[in-house]
């Protein structure tokens, strides 16, 4: 009808353009972070050296390597990388789980631990660390975490089918009692583990501090390829957000999208959490804030959530780091901060949707 | 003669083992403006869903040009049928042209640039149900009448032959109601839409080419509403005594 293209139209186009120069703002800063982070530490080592160590081990250059000293490369390459990686990856993990289950749960107030997949990765690594305890097994919790948060995961499907198909309200119910059932479980093995709790302890408040390679393996290709598939669906789950009924009607098949995202949310969610215990705030706030900032349209909010979460983490962890040498657990900061934060935010929006409390 | 739209066939559907529906037949022609109307509990929601495919009767069909609609591919109905529930909410924080765009959904492939066709068809719809000023607002932040208005856009933007609505503008103020209703009437005439509404409104319900009642479970009238409403059936459907002025209407005349 109109000749001209309607401003508002112009103004939606502007604003998603916009989102790209964040995005790609936000990517830089966390390379520059990453590298910045390398070289912090008790061992200072300047960006330059890192650059060339980064540049040697990943070209496999050897003479460039043995210009450098060894400890340095052991430093960055063997101890720092894989943490600070770790770092990242689960951040980016945490805050794309955010954005799935926002949305798939239609909660802004939704977390990668709702439904309770976390709660069976804590009581999987639980178990694992009192049993290698009493009964002098080397197993790992990690993998323990990543086994239990799966089994966790089909006996919430399976509550949550009731009558039927998946229905969301059944899924909070599941996760919760699920939840509770495994946090009894995890406060008996506490009990048991006598003395020896503080290891326990120790891996439930979430940190990073001494991940290896081998972390990175676990969850890099799950965060990134989960990652990818949610992007690529991410049409599919903005409609999911408008509950079944108008989803079908808008050409979505909710059964099979909503377990294709339950799935992706909580594979991410338990590689996440084998690896580095519970951290919390992270998979809530990060999603929630940009979506209110920026825009709720998951197209543009799950990369822009995974590149923040990225960001935030690594700050948080360089924080403790940096802070004490006996390092408080990044879990613990991440909710120290994030709490208040959260609060102050949402205190502070000038909207009306408060009803989401 | 008219084309059918919709060809119902000895349907009969019940929950569990409670019956809501016995024996609906009826051909809804093409192009035409059908009201359900009926007490509270007579089925009516219950026909519309079936009517939209969405959910399949026990017994019977219903056709679209010779097709079962329970058994379209749930995509290719969504080209075809747009519905409006009553119970859709949105928690998350979109704004209404975002909304308004996921009518397209199903004429989109991923990652498909929107065209500039798209972009009219969309603005044009915020036009039609007058929320064009709101278009950046959050959904979150309009009130119920504004949000009934984004989802008739939205269901506009499906481009649908059959557009289904469940109280969708019982919601908006009499004359929104009337301006909605011109416009959709516009639509009619320019894309041959069909509308099959669900509304209490007996009032506006004078408005449509035919009107399709229901009491307990069976259908009880179907025709143009002047051959419908008589004082007949408002004392035996509703339960109500009505007068009918011929030419104007009719009036309840049950006081409380």
């Amino acid at each position: 009808m109109s000749e001209e293209t309607p401003q508002e139209f112009t103004r939606f186009f502007q604003k998603s353009s916009r989102f790209i120069y964040y995005g790609l703002f936000l990517v830089i800063l966390t390379i520059f972070l990453l590298i910045f982070s390398l070289g912090m530490g008790a061992m200072d080592i300047h960006p330059g050296t890192i650059v060339r160590v980064l540049s040697g081990k990943i070209s496999g250059n050897v003479e460039l390597l043995e210009s450098i000293k060894a400890n340095q490369i052991a430093v960055v390459w063997e101890i720092r990388l894989p943490r600070i990686l770790s770092g990242a990856l689960v951040g980016a993990g945490l805050a794309i789980a955010g954005c799935i289950f926002q949305s798939l749960l239609r909660n802004p107030l939704a977390d990668p631990y709702t439904i309770g997949v976390s709660t069976g990765a804590a009581f999987g690594a639980s178990l694992a660390i009192l049993l290698n305890i009493t009964l002098g097994l080397f197993l790992s919790s990690t993998t323990f975490a990543f086994l239990f948060a799966f089994l966790t995961l089909i006996a919430v499907i399976a509550i949550a089918q009731k009558g039927g198909g998946i229905l969301t309200s059944n899924l909070i119910l599941a996760g919760i009692i699920i939840s509770s059932i495994l946090s009894s479980g995890i406060s008996f093995i506490k009990m048991i583990a006598g003395e020896n709790v503080s290891a326990i302890v120790f891996w439930l408040m979430g940190s990073l501090s001494s991940r290896q390679w081998n972390d990175v393996r676990l969850v890099a290709p799950i965060v990134i390829i989960g990652g990818l598939i949610a992007w690529v669906f991410a049409d599919d789950l903005n409609i999911m957000v408008l509950g079944d009924e108008s989803a079908q009607t808008l050409g979505v098949n909710t059964q099979r999208t909503r377990l294709v995202y339950l799935i992706i949310g909580s594979a991410i969610t338990a590689a996440c959490v084998s690896v580095s215990g519970i951290i919390g705030f992270i998979g809530l706030i990060v999603p929630h804030i940009l979506r209110f900032w920026t825009t709720a349209n998951n197209r543009v909010l799950i990369p822009l959530s995974a590149v923040t979460g990225a960001l935030i983490l690594c700050l948080a962890d360089n924080t403790v780091r940096l802070i004490s040498s006996s390092e408080i657990p990044v879990g613990v900061l991440t909710t120290l901060i994030g709490g208040p934060f959260f609060i102050y935010i949402f205190l502070h929006k000038p909207d009306k949707d408060t009803a989401i409390l | 003669m008219s084309e059918t739209a919709l060809e119902i066939k000895n349907v009969h559907f019940s929950y569990g083992s409670v019956p809501v529906l016995f024996d609906i037949n009826c051909a809804i022609p093409k192009n035409r403006f059908v009201s359900l109307v009926g007490p509270n509990g007579s089925g009516k929601s219950t026909l519309l869903w079936l009517l939209s495919g969405m959910r399949k009767p026990q017994n019977g069909e219903i056709l679209h040009n010779g097709i079962n609609v329970s058994r379209m591919n749930i995509q290719e109905r969504a080209r075809k049928f747009a519905v409006i529930t009553q119970k859709e909410s949105n928690q998350l924080s979109f704004t209404c042209l975002e909304t308004v765009m996921l009518g397209l959904h199903p004429h989109r492939s991923r990652f498909s640039k929107l065209t500039r066709q798209q972009m009219e068809l969309v603005w044009n719809a915020m036009e039609l149900s007058g929320v064009q000023q709101f278009a950046n607002r959050n959904i979150t932040q309009i009130s119920g009448g504004e949000f009934q208005r984004v989802i008739i856009a939205r269901a506009i933007v499906q481009q649908p032959e059959i557009l289904f609505m469940d109280e969708a503008i019982s919601s908006l103020d009499i004359s929104e109601k009337i301006r909605i209703h011109k416009q959709l009437r516009a639509l009619m005439a320019k894309n041959g839409l069909t509308v099959i509404s669900i509304s209490h409104d007996i009032d506006t319900v004078n408005f449509s080419d035919d009107v399709l009642a229901l009491k307990k479970g069976t259908m009880a009238a179907f025709g143009p509403p002047n051959e419908v409403f008589t004082e007949s059936f408002f004392e035996t459907v509703f339960n109500v005594k009505a007068e009918i002025l011929p030419g104007k209407g009719f009036f309840i005349r049950d006081t409380i």
